[in-house]
Order: C-alpha cells, then sequence, then structure tokens
C-alpha cells in the first residue's frame, strides 16, 4: 500500500514538475527520465536475466535512427504516424535488431556473453561512419518534430508530458513481464540455467526473446531522445553510452525494480547540474561511483530499503548511527571538494597567465571567498576538516561496535 | 547602526542609477567540451574567444555596456549541447558561439534555427567558429549561423595552389583520406584541384578513422603507385603515424596536409616531418609588423604565443566585434536581426588579409596561409628545432570556392 502512494506521488511530482520549474530544468528532466527508462530495460537483462551486456548503446542507438527516419518521413509526408506514436518506430526497430544480435550473443553465457555484446556494438559503431545515408555522417541526422492535435511541440512542456507517458507506460510493462510466468523464468535463467533446460524450456529461445524485449525497451528510450533533441549522430553508438548504462545500473542497484532508475535519475542530474558549476564534474562522479561501490555495493535503492525497513523494525541504533555518520561525512566530502576546486583553479591555464604576467599568485575565489593559494590556512582549513570529519566517522563506528558487540554476544547465548 | 543606514542607502542608490543608466547588456555563450577527454581540443577555441572579447571590451563593449560571457559545457553529447543551449538561451544570451565537434554544431545550429522560428523578435545569432565540414554552408546553411572555419574545398584549393607555385606539387599525386565523411570530402577536393593543377590522381584511399596502428601497407602501396606527391586531410594519430611510416620507408614525397600543428604532432613525427606543407588558416609569420604586434599582445593578455586554432577564433570573433560596432548605440537595445545583417557587410583586417562573410551562404571568405615544417621557422613548436615556414598566402578570392547549390537560405523578411 505505502508503495503504490509512493509511486502516485512521484508520478503526481512528475506530472506538475513543469508547472514550477523553468523550461531548462524540464529539459534536464526529459533526458533524465529517458536515462532511466534505458537503464530500466538494460537491468532486465542484466539484473533479472544475469546476462551483463556490454553494448546496449547499439540497440539505443537503432532506436533512435529509426524514429528519426520516420520523422523525416512524416515531415516530407510519406508516412502517416500521430507524433506521440514515434517512439514506438523505435520499439519495433530495437526489437528486430536485439533478436538478430541477441541470437548471436546468447549463444554463449558469462563473459563470453559480455564480450560478444561489445563486438556487436562495436561492429555497428565501426561501420556507421561509412554509411552516411543510413547514419548521416559526421553531422548526423536532424529533422523536425510534426504538431499533433493541440500539441504544436515547439515547446519541451508537451515533449516533456511526452516521454513521462512512455516512460510510465513502459516501465509499468516491464513491471506486469516481471510477474508472469516469462519473468519469472527470466529469473530462472539467471539463478538455474541448466534446471531451465531440464524443466522442458528451449534455453536458447528464452535468452533471446529476453534479449529482444530489453533492445526493444531500451529502442523505445533512444527513440525518445531523437525524439526530443529532433537529431541524432552516429556517436550515440559509443562505448561511452554502453557504459554510463551499466555505470546507472550499478550505482542504483541492480537487485531491486526500481534500482536502476534511481541511479540513472541521480547520475543524469549530476552530470547536467553539477557541469554547470565545476568543470571537474566528472571527477566527482568517478569518486561518487567508486564510494557507492565500496560502502554500499547493493546501490542506493538498496541504501533506502534498509532506511525504510530500519524504520519498521525501530531499529533505532542503526539510524542512530546513520544519523550520526552523516554530518562528519558531508565535513569530508566538503574538504574533498574544496582541495579539489583550489587545485584545480590554481592550475588553470588563465590563472597561469596571470601569475606569470604578474609574478605573484593572486587570490582564487571559491564559494564567494576569497582564498589566498600562499596562505597556510587555504590549505590547513580543507586538510583539517577531512581530519576531523574522517576522525568522528572512526570514532562513531567504533563506538557503534563496542555497543553492538554484548548484544551480539547475547544473541550468541540465546542461540545456544 | 548609522553605517549600515549610510550603506543600505549607497547600495540603493547604485543600484536604482544603474538601473536607469544601464542598457541590457549583450550575452554571449561559449558551449564547448570543457571536461572530459575532447576539453584538450576545445581550450584553443575558447582562449581566442576570451582573448577577442576582452579586447572588445576595452574597446567599449556593446551600446556603452561590457559585453557578458558565459561558458557552458557541453559534455561534449549532442544532448547535453542542446540542454546547454536552452540554458543559456533562458540566462538571456543573445549569441552563441561554439567550434569543436561537427555533430553537436549541426545540433546548435538546427535549435537556433528553430527557436528563431518560434520566437520572432527575440531571435538568437550562431557563430560556428571550428567546425570544419562542408554542410554547414551547404544543404545545413541558415540565415542566423556564420561559420567562420573553412571547409576541405577551401582548404585543397589553396595547398594545391601554394604547392604548385612554389614547385612542390608533382605530376602524379595520391590521396590519402579517412573513412567518414570529412575525409570523403576531402578526397573529392583533393580530386578536383589537383586535376585543375594539371597534375593526376594516380591512387587513392579511404582507411579507418583513428584505428590503424600501422600506415606501412598503405605507404608500400603509394610507393607502387609512383606516387611523387601526396595529399592528405588525416588528423590526430592518423597523421603522426602516417608520416612516421612514410619516413621509415625512406619515400622522398611531397606532402600536403591540413593538422600537421596538431600540439605533440611535430615532436611525435620528428624529422620525418621536415618539408611537409601544412595549409591552415593563420601563420604567426604572416603579416609582418601588425603579425608580431598581434602575437605579443595575445600572449600579453593570455600568457602565450597564439598556436594551433586561438588565431582563428580570435579573428572570427573579432569579425563579430565589427558587426557589433556598427549597430552599437549607447543605452539601445540589443537587436539581433541588426547584428546578423551587419555581419553579411562588414570585415576585419587580420595581419594575414581581409576577414568577411559571403552573403549567399554566410561561408568566411580568408586568406589561407600555406607553410612547411622547417627549421628556419621563427616560432618552433612543441619544444622541437622545428616549426612552420609561411611559404604563401592565397587570398581571400583565391581560396573561395563558389556557393554549394544546395544553400537555400530563408532570409526574415
Amino acid at each position: 500500500m505505502m508503495r503504490i502512494g509512493l509511486l502516485a506521488s512521484i508520478v503526481a511530482l512528475l506530472l506538475g514538475a513543469p508547472l514550477v520549474l523553468s523550461g531548462h530544468v524540464v529539459g534536464v528532466l526529459t533526458t533524465a527520465l529517458i536515462a532511466v527508462l534505458f537503464a530500466m530495460a538494460f537491468n532486465l537483462l542484466s539484473g533479472r536475466a544475469g546476462m551483463l551486456s556490454f553494448g546496449h548503446a547499439a540497440y539505443f542507438a537503432i532506436g533512435g535512427f529509426a524514429v528519426i527516419h520516420a520523422m523525416q518521413a512524416v515531415e516530407k509526408g510519406l508516412l502517416w504516424l500521430p507524433t506521440p506514436l514515434l517512439p514506438l518506430v523505435g520499439g519495433v526497430a530495437g526489437l528486430i535488431g536485439g533478436l538478430c544480435a541477441g541470437y548471436f550473443a546468447t549463444l554463449r553465457s558469462g563473459v563470453y556473453f559480455s564480450m560478444v555484446t561489445l563486438a556487436l556494438a562495436e561492429l555497428l559503431h565501426a561501420i556507421a561512419p561509412n554509411l552516411g545515408s543510413i547514419f548521416g555522417g559526421e553531422v548526423g541526422l536532424t529533422t523536425m518534430r510534426m504538431p499533433w492535435t493541440s500539441f504544436d511541440y515547439g515547446n519541451e512542456v508537451h515533449v516533456y508530458y511526452t516521454v513521462v507517458a512512455w516512460v510510465v507506460l513502459c516501465i509499468g510493462l516491464l513491471y506486469a513481464y516481471n510477474q508472469t510466468l516469462f519473468g519469472r523464468l527470466t529469473v530462472g535463467v539467471r539463478e538455474a540455467e541448466r534446471r531451465v533446460s531440464f524443466l522442458g524450456y528451449n534455453l536458447h529461445h528464452t535468452k533471446i526473446i529476453v534479449f529482444g524485449v530489453s533492445a526493444m525497451f531500451s529502442g523505445i528510450a533512444g527513440g525518445l531522445l531523437a525524439f526530443t533533441t529532433e537529431s541524432i549522430n552516429y556517436s550515440i553508438l559509443g562505448m561511452g553510452m554502453s557504459a554510463s548504462v551499466v555505470l546507472h545500473t550499478f550505482v542504483g542497484g541492480s537487485g531491486v525494480f526500481f534500482g536502476p532508475a534511481v541511479g540513472a535519475f541521480v547520475f543524469a542530474l549530476f552530470g547536467s547540474l553539477v557541469s554547470d558549476m565545476t568543470k571537474n564534474w566528472l571527477l566527482y562522479q568517478g569518486i561518487l561511483f567508486v564510494g557507492i561501490m565500496m560502502f554500499m555495493g547493493d546501490g542506493l535503492a538498496m541504501l533506502w530499503l534498509r532506511i525504510v525497513n530500519e524504520f519498521k523494525e525501530r531499529n533505532w541504533s542503526a539510524l542512530k548511527l546513520r544519523a550520526l555518520l552523516l554530518p562528519p561525512g558531508l565535513l569530508v566530502a566538503a574538504g574533498v571538494v574544496t582541495l579539489l576546486e583550489l587545485t584545480s583553479r590554481i592550475l588553470d591555464q588563465q590563472y597561469a597567465a596571470i601569475v606569470s604576467r604578474t609574478k605573484a599568485w593572486p587570490p582564487v575565489s571559491l564559494y564567494g571567498f576569497n582564498w589566498n593559494p600562499t596562505a597556510l590556512a587555504t590549505w590547513l582549513v580543507p586538510i583539517l576538516a577531512i581530519g576531523a570529519g574522517a576522525g568522528l566517522v572512526f570514532l562513531a563506528i567504533s563506538r557503534a561496535g563496542r555497543e553492538a558487540a554484548p548484544r551480539a554476544a547475547l544473541a550468541g547465548e540465546h542461540a545456544r | 547602526m548609522k553605517k549600515y543606514l549610510v550603506s543600505t542607502a549607497v547600495a540603493a542608490l547604485c543600484v536604482f542609477g544603474s538601473a536607469a543608466a544601464r542598457a541590457e547588456p549583450l550575452k554571449i555563450a561559449v558551449i564547448e567540451a570543457f571536461s572530459g577527454p575532447n576539453a584538450q581540443t576545445a581550450i584553443p577555441f575558447v582562449e581566442g574567444v576570451r582573448y577577442a572579447i576582452g579586447k572588445l571590451n576595452k574597446e567599449g563593449g556593446f551600446n556603452g555596456e561590457p559585453i557578458v560571457v558565459t561558458e557552458y559545457d557541453s559534455l561534449n553529447q549532442t544532448a547535453g549541447a542542446a540542454e546547454k543551449l536552452k540554458a543559456a538561451i533562458a540566462d538571456g544570451a543573445r549569441i552563441i558561439i561554439q567550434s569543436t565537434n561537427s555533430a553537436i554544431t549541426a545540433q546548435i545550429s538546427e535549435d537556433v534555427r528553430k527557436y528563431n522560428l518560434r520566437n520572432k523578435g527575440k531571435e538568437i545569432l550562431f557563430m560556428m567558429e571550428g567546425s570544419e565540414a562542408a554542410e554547414f554552408t551547404a544543404e545545413k546553411c541558415q540565415f542566423w549561423a556564420f561559420k567562420t572555419a573553412s571547409n576541405p574545398f577551401i582548404r585543397i584549393k589553396a595547398l594545391v595552389s601554394a604547392m604548385k607555385d612554389t614547385g612542390k606539387l608533382g605530376s602524379k599525386v595520391y590521396s590519402i583520406n579517412q573513412n567518414y565523411s570529412y575525409g570523403v570530402d576531402h578526397e573529392k577536393a583533393q580530386a578536383l584541384y589537383a586535376k585543375e593543377a594539371g597534375a593526376q590522381i594516380v591512387g587513392s584511399t579511404l582507411h579507418d578513422t583513428a584505428k590503424i596502428q600501422d600506415f606501412s601497407p598503405y605507404v608500400a602501396q603509394i610507393k607502387a603507385s609512383g606516387a611523387d606527391t601526396i595529399l592528405s586531410g588525416n588528423w590526430g594519430n592518423d597523421i603522426i603515424l602516417f608520416m612516421r611510416a612514410l619516413g621509415d620507408a625512406g619515400l622522398k614525397v611531397n606532402v600536403g596536409n591540413t593538422s600537421l600543428d596538431t600540439t605533440g604532432a611535430l615532436s611525435a613525427m620528428g624529422p620525418s616531418a621536415l618539408g611537409a606543407v601544412l595549409v591552415k588558416l593563420y601563420n604567426l609569420e604572416a603579416g609582418g609588423k601588425a603579425g608580431e604586434t598581434f602575437a605579443e599582445d595575445f600572449k600579453a593578455v593570455i600568457g602565450h604565443y597564439p598556436y594551433n586554432e586561438e588565431p582563428t577564433t580570435a579573428f572570427g570573433t573579432l569579425l563579430l566585434g565589427e558587426a557589433l560596432k556598427k549597430v552599437s548605440q549607447p543605452g539601445g537595445k540589443v537587436d539581433i536581426k541588426a547584428v546578423a545583417l551587419a555581419l553579411e557587410n562588414v570585415s576585419y583586417d587580420s595581419p594575414a588579409g581581409r576577414w568577411s562573410f559571403r552573403k549567399e551562404d554566410h561561408q568566411l571568405l580568408l586568406p589561407v596561409a600555406v607553410s612547411e615544417v622547417s627549421k628556419e621557422a621563427r616560432y618552433k613548436v612543441d619544444g622541437t628545432d622545428m616549426g612552420f615556414k609561411l611559404l604563401k598566402i592565397v587570398s581571400p578570392e583565391d581560396s573561395a570556392v563558389p556557393v554549394d547549390p544546395k544553400c537555400k537560405m530563408d532570409r526574415p523578411s
């Protein structure tokens, strides 16, 4: 019941967002939602069926190119299709591409499967620049959305609502898929491949279908991107796209249905918003990824579920520990960010030019303060913050450990 | 308390006073890949723009106000660039400058065109200051976009004519290029202009882009063809490794290329690059005294002598500055249509010659510098004893190529 309430309020928030947010932020949300759908589609294959694909950008791109070609055909009057249904073309193209590629890729499992998917995607990536008429060459393909009933599609809010509708519908379908017998069989492929074939199912066909369905939803996501930007280019076939979907899925947590959605949403917003503030955003994204993998390897969604469970079980000591760890953790983060930002500002070419011209080290501006790079305090403050924060984290953990130890011993007594 | 009151009053006065006297400042957005592996390519373009805007502001800015420049990180993705364009427009930017990555240029150009269609009276001007793809002044040409870069046809026309005039063009030409739209355009241009110069194409190759580690089979093929001149539009590792393979084979031929000046290329190619000919939009040796003044002024502001694409974007932005000066009135409004119309008629005198736009397709007409890799160059690069010695400046009239018939520009009424 609570879960349905949460989902309904998320959908309501998404629907209400354009009323309060500026056009630019609505655009950011649109791309974040597309990343969400792509990660969810990817996780059907990697999380549910246990087949880690390193080349999912291929199906995303196939969907995108199919939609652009369809849009161009609509623009020229060669094809009749209502504008909001265009992403469907991407789904069909993704399904066909996925079934064909899936036939070969699923002949092998494990690492070999991953390598085949990688090779197939790279194959397409290598061929695309040479096929100018299909992939548009270096400058790519562009087109224009046609108006549909009262939607003129010149406004990003119209695009946003179309994307929300498609993403919600597709995630709903993915959820329904998991509830079906075939959805259970998909998990079976991950858990015990051999048993699936002993039960009388054709393992290879099952895998091809799962691959195809995952590619179909990826194709819809790619189609939505093409629909949003009204353009596409072969660079989308590159490794970067395939890698980012893996990253999103693991950050969010592939073990939870909504995990990949959380990861994709957080990282897509992170990329768009933090890159406005600092040029080092990729470094922070990397640190965040490593941090999440080291300290909560099952992802952000799992962390959320744990906290919810602790509330339900009234496990106050665990919650108290989390609350105690938060401020020193933030202190460490602030110290690290300050150090990195100061360093990068001093290493900047423009700053180096000023230094070589004036032969002095002028103060650099950060958070509205001027920091003098030759003063000891400038460097001591962030280092002290990191040290103090780390010390407090260590203290809190060891104290919690000491408190927990007698209780664990007691629990041991009971067990005996 | 009293002090607080006084300072508040002064602040309020300042705010009201400035609101009354100040015109709306012109905002320019630079959308470029500031992060990730492509940031290295983007930096020279941005430095050129920074220099030029600094100079324009020193000369009085626009409408009596300094021009405000904001830099946006495109994340080197088309979707990212489209988002940042929206952000820039929301922040009030009226002119967009972008240089690297033709895919992003195409995205922004299309978005600007559509935005202007949908927002009459609030138009945006787009300066493409680096993308070389020929499409931008052909099927993708549009009124609101101005291209201050060349294209393969302009470059190869200038290269071939200068090589012919300096006796570096043989009679048998081999053409080797990368197999994608840019390389294919180069191949077409090389075939066309070599033939016009009376040379014969004895062979041509299109190879995979940035994937080949060993060019010796290609060099063997060139040797077998009997070519005495090689023309190539290769960039990055594809020209470095090719030149090294050529040096290793000991093949003595003339080489003409467009990207020998990439940072690190000369030191990587070593002596095998000596004698190779580079065609570029500018050479620091050009323009005598005026050229030296520009180089020293740039160094005083930015911290080093201009290199790579820095002079090109500096001149491109200063050409925009000429149009801005023409429509600037103290206290006036920002009228982008007037700026665009002025931009079609102004010119900027760079040390090497006159820069101006062609009205029909908004292609830049410019003098093109053809140089030779030599130990006698005035400015040595990459810490080697080699540099680019100016061979010839090809005049804007001689480097211009005809307007592409595919360019159909919708002009505002």
